[in-house]
């Protein structure tokens, strides 16, 4: 076998093969199975920006309000539909901290998904904070 | 020999131009991508590099959003580039590609969607049916009254909304889509069937196009399956696919939602 073949051979195995570690990282993390050449294509419900929602509060003294939006939360959700828990909430909550004069934050990810045993849309939430 | 490797370098080099009609920032990419289309006509490998080099950076600015066939058309220009030498032994070996690179994506979607628990009860089919107009529009008369009425009352952003699930017939259908992937790679076994597997995996392909309108995925593939076809085949074939991915990037370039099928 010539180098050139063994070289087309090596693109086929690794196209073959790589979706095992896209898996893994499915499994481990939530990555979206549609991404990553896991060849996962209506696997699972196709993720949207629109089924995820992010809230920023903090507090101020005893005082809680409403935050603002960073502009990094639209790059946030989008990676974070993708590739799931590998993109942190804890860093937007930290560059909010870092970026106001606040004494703590509260970040909440809210996310519509199918839940593929009882067949219903489930309203997922994941909450972090971080005090100065 | 020299038609057909013009033929499947120059509809994969206008592919892989056609794609950036969907790429937010990759005007940049449009004049390498179209001088390859005539290189391809006269060097098709060196065509097959440049066009491998300029899909790697399409996979990079759409990451992490890169859509599975943006890579697979990487792998497809590799494969040429490495393989469409003319010699008897490459084509061989391309032929066996052109086979087992599809095989290997249907095999793994079959694996995933066993692994993900959509397709056991017909959720998936069902949240499609509901979430996207263009699978609505075709599937919905198929539907019986009582399921289409069930499912028109279901919301994506509704917490509790459900149950997404099928049943009778599209309940077979849904388990036949994911047991006929995984067991796919078996039909190469049978000698019988391999000589006729282009074709099989191109009706597979475009059956499921009824549906899901992937176009750039079902093209990319189709240039592929007809690498071990007959001349004649790649002669009607090819100036097909052509036309198809003309017809899909002009509509996509005017924005044509009077082609609402067409433009995904």
């Amino acid at each position: 076998m010539t180098r050139r073949r063994r070289a087309a051979f090596a693109v086929l195995a690794f196209v073959a093969v790589w979706p095992a570690v896209a898996t893994v990282l499915q499994l481990g993390f939530d990555v979206d199975p549609w991404k990553l050449m896991a060849f996962g294509m209506y696997a699972a419900p196709a993720r949207r920006p629109e089924d995820f929602a992010v809230t920023l509060t903090a507090r101020r003294g005893a005082a809680w309000e409403l935050l603002e939006l960073p502009e990094e939360t639209e790059r946030f959700i989008r990676r974070r539909y993708t590739l799931g828990r590998l993109v942190s909430l804890a860093d937007l909550v930290e560059r909010a901290l870092e970026s106001s004069e606040v004494d703590e934050v509260r970040a909440e990810l809210q996310q519509f998904r199918l839940d593929a045993s009882t067949a219903r849309v489930v309203l997922r939430r994941e909450v972090v904070e971080r005090r100065r | 020999m020299k038609l057909k490797v013009i033929g499947v370098a120059v509809v994969h080099a206008t592919h892989q131009a056609s794609q950036l009609a969907v790429l937010p920032d990759g005007g940049w990419l449009v004049p390498f991508h179209l001088a390859a289309i005539p290189l391809a006509l006269f060097r098709p490998r060196l065509a097959m590099a440049v066009v491998a080099g300029l899909g790697a950076i399409q996979c990079a600015l759409m990451f992490p959003r890169t859509a599975n066939h943006l890579y697979l058309g990487v792998a497809v220009s590799l494969l040429l580039a490495l393989l469409l030498t003319g010699d008897e032994e490459d084509e061989r070996q391309l032929k066996l590609s052109a086979l087992a690179l599809p095989l290997i994506v249907f095999a793994w979607s079959g694996v995933q969607k066993a692994l993900h628990g959509y397709w056991f009860q017909g959720q998936l089919l069902a949240w499609t049916m509901v979430a996207r107009d263009d699978v609505a529009f075709v599937a919905r008369p198929m539907l019986d009254d009582a399921v289409a009425k069930h499912l028109g009352g279901l919301d994506r952003h509704v917490d509790g909304s459900g149950p997404f699930r099928l049943n009778g017939t599209w309940l077979f259908v849904s388990n036949g889509i994911w047991l006929a992937e995984l067991f796919s790679p078996a039909l190469a076994a049978v000698a019988f069937i391999r000589a006729r597997l282009w074709w099989l995996l191109l009706v597979g392909l475009w059956a499921i196009q009824l549906v899901a309108h992937e176009w750039q995925f079902a093209l990319l593939f189709t240039n592929v399956l007809t690498i071990p076809a007959s001349q004649k085949s790649q002669r009607l074939l090819r100036p097909l696919i052509l036309l198809a991915l003309v017809v899909l990037t002009f509509a996509r370039a005017v924005n044509a939602g009077w082609l609402p099928l067409v433009i995904r």
